[in-house]
């Protein structure tokens, strides 16, 4: 489809959102990240019968420890995709961007804003 | 690329391209060849992840390609080899359901030499197209039906076993066990098999709207399939007969298309018209989806004087039934007013509903959708096999089709799981997770999380996970609260590489 979106963001490939790690996301904005998204099947689809909803609840997790931490829940989101809705993916990652822009660079490291995103492998094909 | 491994003496290999999906397995091929293992490779995607999608931005997608060759080195340094245990394969088949499409698998199965047994639950075979007179075409479904049902039974390789309940389902690729309780008498059954299709299929939608079941002229297109075969006289007496759309079908319960019933009102109409061209028949639709070629058939149906009206899904037509006269009210789309007829019989084109395969798919651990269809691998790469190996897909169980585009992918299930059945130098994948038995703490959370059964409490009181089993998603390893589950290819370093080099 090759739909254009920002490019601020580098996707690492999991097998299963299932894989999405909480210290993986964190580990992110230790390092600096401004933004992390999981994007996983939709709810229901899982590949794996029911790894996204596991994510689901890391990435709430996550964003309750990002928000007592400071840096802002919002930073870390995550979508449920399939592998037709690469119109939508591409929709997401402009989104994400100008939400980060908005929020500013990461605090942890205060440089120019790049984002950074992990997504289920195979599921992205935009 | 084996030369230059060759030469330099290279240890891992990072390719900078395209996606892992198509090219990684020949590429982890030449690894093989040039001697490494085929798990030290990593791919950076960067065409579709960059210079496809920021076209327009070259030089900032050049410092993504450069993030993104990084990202591969430093996971492809941390790589580790890993070995696959070789699978030995049973050389059986199982097809569950025995529709147009299980059988047609079982068929092909069972002509390219491999024992097959067909699961019906039914009492008799052939599904829903017992219900089904003749296709568009004019193709005669009962004697194809019989026809296809009797090469099955006197297939040497075929057994069919009706009355037969799926109990219990256990293994992995190439070394499934299925429990099954068959017939009356619900003897039980245990069946060693190398591969499983998936042929459980649809049926018609019972609906609840349009005063169905009130008045013996409201009927589904199924019942005025029969209708026009046992009773083509009477029918032939109809001045007026309305079709209605989309009845369980694109609406909140279901919101998917059922794809075959437009067909459906246009075959059932132009039949009533062979029967008497008298008969007015008005198809209140809300979008006509004769695709393909079945285009030609509405145009007929056009040509020969069928009426079609368009309906807003807010306002639905209304039938009503005064004492026995029916008659129908909807707005027509034209002159924006409602529009009152006197009908003789009401056809509600029902959609076709996935059957009932929710215990199935728990033992199968299958996914499905909303609607309780089947999903496959993948839409485009891997159709109708499903995500654990193994197990293949076809027929209505995937989704709303016609007889021949069942036929057509219960042999394109039937090929795939033949070709399985026929790899004997088959591999168990390295993907997989490991507890590292020194530190877990028993503590059941992975027994409880995986959703396929696997990890177990062993008798030295830790955590084990069968490698031929366990299907490498990772889950486990997220939960895990002592953090000693890895998964191999995908361990914790692994990733945080990943992490750490893009900052
Ligand atoms: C309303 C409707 C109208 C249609 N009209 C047309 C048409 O006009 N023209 C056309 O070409 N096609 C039509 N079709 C499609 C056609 O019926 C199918 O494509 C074709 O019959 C193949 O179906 P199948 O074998 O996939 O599934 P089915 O025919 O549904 O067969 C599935 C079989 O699996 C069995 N089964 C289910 N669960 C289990 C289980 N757990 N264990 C064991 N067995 C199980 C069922 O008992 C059944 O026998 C229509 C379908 C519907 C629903
Ligand atoms: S095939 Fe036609 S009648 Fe059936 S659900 Fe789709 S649009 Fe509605
Ligand atoms: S979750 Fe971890 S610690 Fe708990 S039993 Fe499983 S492997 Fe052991
Ligand atoms: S990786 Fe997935 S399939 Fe394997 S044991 Fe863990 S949760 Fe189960």
């Amino acid at each position: 489809m090759r739909l254009q979106y920002p490019p601020t963001v580098r996707i690492i490939e999991v097998p299963c959102t299932g894989k999405v790690d909480i210290i993986h996301l964190l580990q992110a904005f230790e390092y600096g990240a401004d933004g992390v998204i999981v994007v996983g099947c939709m709810e229901g689809d899982c590949h794996y019968q029911k790894g996204n909803l596991y994510a689901k609840t890391r990435v709430k997790r996550a964003k309750e420890i990002l928000d007592k931490v400071g840096l802002g829940g919002e930073r870390v989101a995550m979508f449920n995709l399939s592998s037709g809705m690469g119109g939508r993916f591409a929709e997401i990652i402009k989104e994400m961007t100008n939400k980060i822009l908005e929020l500013g660079p990461s605090p942890v490291r205060g440089a120019a804003a790049k984002a950074k995103a992990t997504g289920a492998a195979g599921e992205v094909t935009a | 690329m084996t030369k230059v491994i060759k030469e330099h003496q290279l240890n891992r290999m990072v390719v900078a391209a395209c996606t892992p999906i198509t090219h990684e397995p020949l590429f982890r091929e030449t690894m093989i060849d040039a001697g490494l293992n085929k798990y030290l490779f990593e791919m950076a995607n960067i065409r579709n992840q960059d210079s496809w999608v920021h076209m327009k931005e070259p030089e900032k997608a050049t410092e993504k390609a450069k993030d993104l060759v990084r990202m591969a080195v430093a996971r492809a340094s941390l790589l580790k080899p890993l070995m696959e245990k070789p699978l030995t394969v049973i050389q059986r088949a199982v097809v569950i359901g025995g529709g147009v499409a299980g059988l047609n698998a079982a068929l092909n199965l069972g002509d390219q030499g491999f024992e097959t047994i067909v699961l019906e639950k039914d009492d008799q075979l052939g599904g829903n197209a017992r219900n089904i007179h003749h296709t568009i075409e004019g193709l005669e479904v009962a004697a194809y039906l019989d026809g296809l049902i009797e090469r099955v039974k006197s297939h040497d390789k075929i057994q069919v076993l009706t009355g037969a309940l799926v109990v219990g389902y256990q293994g992995y690729k190439g070394n499934f066990t299925t429990e099954v309780l068959v017939g009356p008498g619900m003897y039980e059954r245990k069946i060693d098999h190398g591969v499983t299709v998936v042929a459980t299929g649809a049926h018609e939608y019972q609906p609840k709207e349009f005063l169905y079941g009130q008045h013996h002229r409201i009927m589904t297109q199924l019942e005025l399939g029969h209708f026009l075969h046992d009773q083509a006289a009477e029918a032939a007496q109809w001045g007026r007969v309305a079709m209605i759309q989309c009845v369980g079908s694109r609406n909140e319960e279901n919101p998917n298309c059922s794809r075959i019933c437009c067909q459906g009102a246009v075959k059932y109409a132009l039949q009533l018209k062979k029967i008497n061209p008298e008969t007015e028949v008005l198809i209140l639709y809300r979008d006509m989806r004769t695709y393909g070629l079945m285009e030609d058939y509405y145009m007929e149906a056009r040509n020969q004087g069928v009426l079609f009206a368009r309906f807003d899904p807010e306002r639905l037509p209304e039938v009503m039934n005064d004492n026995g006269a029916l008659s129908i009210t909807f707005i027509d789309h034209v002159l924006e007013r409602p529009v009152t007829l006197p009908l003789d019989a009401v056809i509600l084109s029902a959609g076709a509903w996935a059957n009932d395969t929710e215990e199935l798919a728990s033992l199968l651990k299958l996914p499905r959708n909303a609607s309780g269809f089947f999903i496959e691998a993948h839409a485009k790469l891997r159709p109708v096999d499903f995500a654990s190996e193994g197990i293949f897909l076809c027929g209505m169980a995937h989704s709303p089709k016609l007889i021949s585009e069942s036929i057509a992918q219960a042999q394109a299930a039937a090929s795939r799981a033949g070709a399985f059945l026929a790899d004997t130098n088959q591999t168990i994948s390295g993907v997989t997770a490991h507890v590292d038995p020194e530190r877990c703490a028993a503590c059941l959370v992975c027994v409880r999380t995986c959703p396929y059964g696997v990890p177990q409490i062993n008798q030295e009181n830790v955590s084990e996970i069968n490698v031929a089993l366990c299907q490498g998603c990772g889950t486990c390893a997220s939960e895990c609260p002592a953090k000693v589950i890895q998964v191999s290819h995908f361990e914790d370093d692994q990733l945080s590489a990943k992490i750490k080099t893009l900052f």
